[in-house]
């Protein structure tokens, strides 16, 4: 909006309306002297009636001119107090006296209180207890330092609730007044508040479960010892009647003490599964750059019985270099390689690849041209001690893939698998944010 | 417990009845004589006692009631008249803390049950033969430095 310049537009119209009338009285001087009219008496009359006639349209436009202006400032100030009432946000203006000079309805709205209440105590009267010594503080600072300030304080709403608001105040020290614009920001505050509050209790329940898993590694490992002295000595006594006493029992009788013997020995194989857990579980992670082909190499090295029994065709790709604990990353690949051999040795040739992709990080993955398994059991083979074919058909205990699992894990990565029945399977895993 | 007399005998430091009954059958069939403490204590006195000869061996379960295993072994070494007896541990902890802890305190071997039994006679055997042949300081009348 162009500024208006009373001033400026007066001398605009009096110095062409100057010149005009002198233009005037000097055609009739010189008209009047052809005339020879009385000089002096008319020039008089002629000088006073044109000042007369310049002074009226002068006081007249000088009148509207203003008239004009004040309407304009007006129209502003209108504008302006339209806007300060119908703003959805809080405004205000406080005195350095600390007393509010004026609050709009959003204001008023926000806290519950009038105008005029908020008008009649100081600032600090509103201001939430706990908060009064901090606020205090800020207004000093802003009075002091004259520079625009955010912060955040609670008020306290006239039905007694505390309120969070958000401030940006300006001072204006010529005026003595501080300018705020202000926000509830309550639900915000308490969102943060469920958060942090959700957090806590996250970081106490996993305080918890990870107390627990230590508990259950703990029994564990302390049952699995347990269990194994009475289990040493059933399977020492059943030595014992193979070697010594096997010819005094009747066919049923061997047949019997096979059932026991094989039996006791499967119980020994899942305490040992059952141990191998809860060693991994105990040990620390001892992260550090592993070279992962050379780790393979060595991995495959330790199944070479196996693998050339079965002429099995291998092929290697790239591996990338990654962050690991060596010992743990290496089991990860013997078991995800032995099982590989275990589940492929039928097929002729069976197939094995050992490879890597880039997904945003690197993920590994063993697959072979095995007997597979339907997706819809994908998520039951990493569970310790299961096994899909029910442990007739392929020897083990069911303890590699939940080793496998617990591996990745600990390293913060992610384990799965893909299969079809009969088409092999493929197994991937990352190494988590650190790998 | 004792066997055969005379014999400087195995001592198999154990608790579990069923695993002593093993271990006495292995022996019996070895010919090997044994003399069983079913606790820490009972080894401990024996080992001490004067009118007894050292045994050639001591087969030392770690977890056994009142003094632990390691303790025993700790004051078996720990004694002048004691040290030079062999100590095999024979455990069913795997754990690399008590097997580290085993060799520290001075043990001969370190072996994880269950064990073939005829496989563990035949090591116990070469102990019992090198004490045999070998007379120990304690019967030679030396002390400790």
């Amino acid at each position: 909006m162009p500024r208006e310049r009373p001033l400026r537009t007066l001398a605009v119209r009096v110095l062409p309306l100057a010149a005009g009338i002198f233009i005037v009285l000097a055609a009739l001087r010189l008209s009047l002297d052809a005339l020879d009219l009385d000089h002096t008496t008319f020039g008089f009359y002629a000088s006073a009636t044109a000042g007369g006639l310049a002074a009226a349209l002068l006081l007249s436009w000088t009148g509207r001119a203003f008239a004009k202006a004040a309407g304009e400032r007006r129209r502003v100030a209108e504008e302006l107090d339209r806007i300060f009432t119908l703003s959805p946000g809080m405004l205000c203006i406080v005195g350095f006296d600390g007393f509010f000079k004026r609050v709009n309805p959003a204001f008023t709205q926000t806290l519950g209180y009038t105008a005029e209440e908020l008008r009649s105590k100081h600032f600090v009267h509103f201001v939430y207890p706990a908060d009064r010594a901090r606020t205090m503080e800020v207004a000093e600072r802003l009075v002091a330092e004259g520079q625009p300030i955010s912060f955040e304080n609670r008020y306290v709403c006239k039905d007694g609730s505390p309120c969070w608001i958000h401030w940006t105040a300006t001072p204006v020290p010529r005026e003595q007044l501080i300018y705020g614009a202000a926000r509830d920001v309550t639900e915000r505050k308490e969102s943060e508040a469920t958060i942090r509050e959700l957090n806590e209790r996250l970081q106490e329940r996993v305080s918890e479960l990870e107390a627990l898993t230590k508990e259950l590694e703990g029994f564990n490992r302390s049952a699995s010892h347990d269990l194994r002295t009475p289990l040493t000595a059933v399977q020492g006594f059943v030595t014992i009647l193979r070697k010594d006493y096997v010819h005094f029992l009747p066919d049923e009788g061997r047949r019997y003490l096979e059932i026991v013997s094989e039996s006791a020995d499967q119980m020994a194989r899942l305490l040992e599964g059952l141990l191998t857990l809860a060693r991994v579980g105990g040990r620390s992670l001892e992260r550090k750059p592993v070279e992962t082909k050379a780790l393979v190499a060595d991995a495959l090295s330790q199944l070479s019985v196996d693998r050339e029994k079965a002429a099995v065709e291998l092929s290697v790709g790239e591996l990338p270099q990654c962050n690991a604990d060596p010992t743990l990353l290496r089991q990860v690949f013997v078991n995800l390689l032995s099982n590989a051999l275990k589940y492929s040795r039928d097929r002729k040739p069976p197939r094995i690849e050992v490879g890597s992709y880039e997904n945003g990080r690197p993920v590994w993955f063993v697959s072979d041209n095995g007997v597979g398994f339907r997706m819809d059991q994908a998520d039951r083979l990493f569970r310790a001690f299961h096994r899909l074919d029910g442990g007739k058909e392929f020897e083990g205990t069911g303890v590699g893939l939940a080793l496998v699992k617990q591996i990745v894990h600990r390293h913060g990565g992610r384990v799965w698998a893909e299969s079809q029945e009969g088409e092999g399977a493929t197994f991937y895993f990352t190494l988590g944010e650190e790998g | 417990m004792s066997q055969p007399g005379g014999e400087t005998a195995i001592l198999l430091v154990e608790d579990n009845e069923a695993h002593i009954e093993l271990a006495l059958y292995a022996f019996r069939k070895h010919d090997l004589a044994v003399r069983v403490a079913r606790d820490g204590e009972e080894a401990l006195q024996f080992l001490c006692d004067e009118g007894e000869s050292l045994p050639s061996l001591v087969l030392l379960d770690l977890n056994l009631p009142g003094i632990d295993g390691l303790e025993v072994l700790r004051r078996i070494k720990a004694d002048w008249r004691t040290r030079s007896v062999p100590v095999i541990v024979l455990t069913a902890s795997e754990d690399d803390q008590d097997r580290m802890e085993s060799f520290q305190l001075g043990a001969s071997s370190y072996i994880v049950k269950p064990v073939d039994l005829d496989k563990f006679i035949e090591a116990t055997r070469v102990y019992d033969r090198y004490w045999r042949s070998a007379p120990s300081d304690s019967e030679n009348g030396s002390t400790p430095s």
